[in-house]
């Protein structure tokens, strides 16, 4: 695997990151 | 005990905290639209030349002057977050506000797919093995994570940006007219005057509002300004100067560096300008403008279209589920959150001229319902007092009445190029007008102004 693919990989990664992080913080804050 | 006096910080609030400053606003508004000077504007110069381009900046020039002084008087009046969406409701009915709502929401979302793009597509021509998909998704990701977290975070961001990117038009400017900025050549301004004739001139009109797209939008922060009737009509003219002077910095340097044929149709004209003037320092300060003002309009943009889907949730026009405010942040988290499918869905359609087309078509459309709102709003209230109006624009009605009429010219010269995305997009307004002026019809007389506005009951029309 070329080094370019895992950075573009890594890339989706935080981005899948990011908005897991904002659905559940939004549930969390819907179930109060 | 003190349980039973404090709130719990994780239950949702019903408004939006104020905690804005009029730099913010120009941010905001600046931020948006800055972006059309580094690249789009110079379409303008392959209908029409260095003349037509000319008249398109000042043509659409005084159009957005006139329309942010309508916004301007409205904001600072009505202070409320929806902005041209408020405005049509408040004064015209609910049809006209869903329009606008919808008209301001698709254009916001439209530029910040655009804007994604753009970065992502810089990004791989410096690095040419990144993917433009990733980079697109990070970029859209990333913004809508900092205006989830806070609007004053989000737009010293964008502050931070705009400045920088102005700075660096400026600095072009300077070093242009001082000789050390590469050789102006005026014989480009002769040789590439008008290459089209008078119909080139005027179809070179439709490209004009790439300078100034989005400006009205820094009204829309009225709603989390400390001082509303302060802060907006600061921050938004303030804006409205930076972009006139930036717009004719910008024609200036790249109509004498950058020949007429090569213009017109350049992706980023600043950043080739920089290039031709051979100065190391200018290619480096114009490719981190080009970056920095991408991500500062892609960030106001979600800041504007997540604040209008806000507005039209909360008068429940769509569901009221979207208007909940996030308890710790302040921010309308879910109005946030879904900008982000639609965004992507847009970036990733890879039409960017078509994007951008449906993107200016939206904002004509909010060029023309915008004064026609602040007519109404006079002929309703005509007593001139803080309370009422805070900020008194000079010369309306009558030059809300001539915005609409340079709006609807705009629109018109579409149809050079574009015909069946102006009928589209049209179509697709009017079909919302007359579904959403059926549906809530109710909504036209439940105001109660007193206790929404604090304002006396208006002059019936």
């Amino acid at each position: 695997m070329g080094t370019w693919t895992i950075i573009n990989g890594v890339i989706y990664l935080v981005c899948f990151a990011m908005i897991g992080w904002m659905l559940l913080d939004a549930m969390k804050v819907a179930k109060k | 005990m003190t349980d039973e006096i404090t709130n719990d910080p994780l239950e949702e609030s019903t408004s939006l905290v104020k905690t804005l400053r009029p730099y913010h606003v120009w941010a905001l508004g600046v931020g948006i639209v800055l972006v059309g000077e580094y690249m789009g504007w110079n379409f303008t110069v392959a209908k029409g030349g260095i003349l037509g381009s000319l008249l398109a900046l000042l043509v659409a020039g005084t159009m957005y002057l006139m329309v942010s002084l309508c916004a301007s008087e409205l904001g600072a009046s009505t202070k409320l977050a929806g902005g041209p969406y408020d405005w049509a409701r408040l004064f015209v009915g609910p049809g006209a506000a869903a329009l606008v709502g919808l008209a301001v929401y698709m254009e916001y979302i439209a530029l910040e797919a655009a804007d994604s793009i753009v970065v992502a597509s810089i990004a791989e021509s410096i690095l040419p093995e990144i993917q433009v998909f990733p980079i697109t998704l990070l970029v859209i990701t990333f913004l809508t994570f900092m205006n989830y977290r806070g609007v004053v975070a989000a737009l010293n961001l964008n502050f931070a940006l705009s400045f920088t990117a102005f700075i660096a038009i400026l600095v072009f400017f300077a070093m242009s007219i001082t000789g050390v900025g590469g050789v102006w050549n005026p014989g480009n301004l002769i040789s590439g005057a008008i290459p089209n004739g008078l119909i080139g001139i005027f179809a070179a009109l439709q490209f004009g509002p790439w300078f100034y797209l989005g400006i009205e939008g820094a009204a829309m922060s009225a709603e989390e300004c400390k001082h509303p009737s302060r802060a907006v009509p600061l921050g938004q003219q303030a804006g409205m100067i930076t972009l006139l002077l930036a717009a004719g910095m910008t024609l200036y340097v790249c109509s004498g560096l950058i020949p007429t044929d090569q213009l017109g149709v350049s992706v980023y004209p600043l950043y080739e300008a920089a290039t031709n003037s051979g100065v190391q320092l200018l290619v480096v300060l114009l490719a981190i403008g080009t970056l920095f003002t991408c991500l500062a309009s892609a960030n106001g943009t979600i800041c504007d279209s997540s604040r209008s889907w806000y507005a039209l949730s909360r008068d429940q026009f769509l569901t009221p589920w979207f208007s909940a405010v996030h308890p710790k942040y302040n921010t309308p988290y879910r109005a946030v959150i879904f900008t982000m499918p639609i965004a992507i869905a847009f970036a990733f359609s890879g039409f960017l001229d078509q994007v951008i087309t449906f993107s200016i078509v939206s904002g004509l459309v909010c060029y023309v319902m915008i004064p026609f709102s602040l007519i109404r709003f006079r002929k309703m209230f005509p007593q001139h007092n803080n309370k009422v109006r805070p900020f008194v624009g000079p010369l309306q009605p009558w030059l809300a009445y001539f915005t609409i009429f340079l709006a609807l010219v705009i629109m018109s010269t579409l149809q050079w190029g574009y015909r069946y995305n102006l009928i589209f997009a049209l179509l697709f307004y009017a079909i919302a007008y007359f579904y959403f002026n059926r549906r809530y019809r109710s909504l036209e007389v439940s105001h109660d102004w007193g206790e929404e506005m604090g304002w006396p009951e208006p002059v019936r029309t």
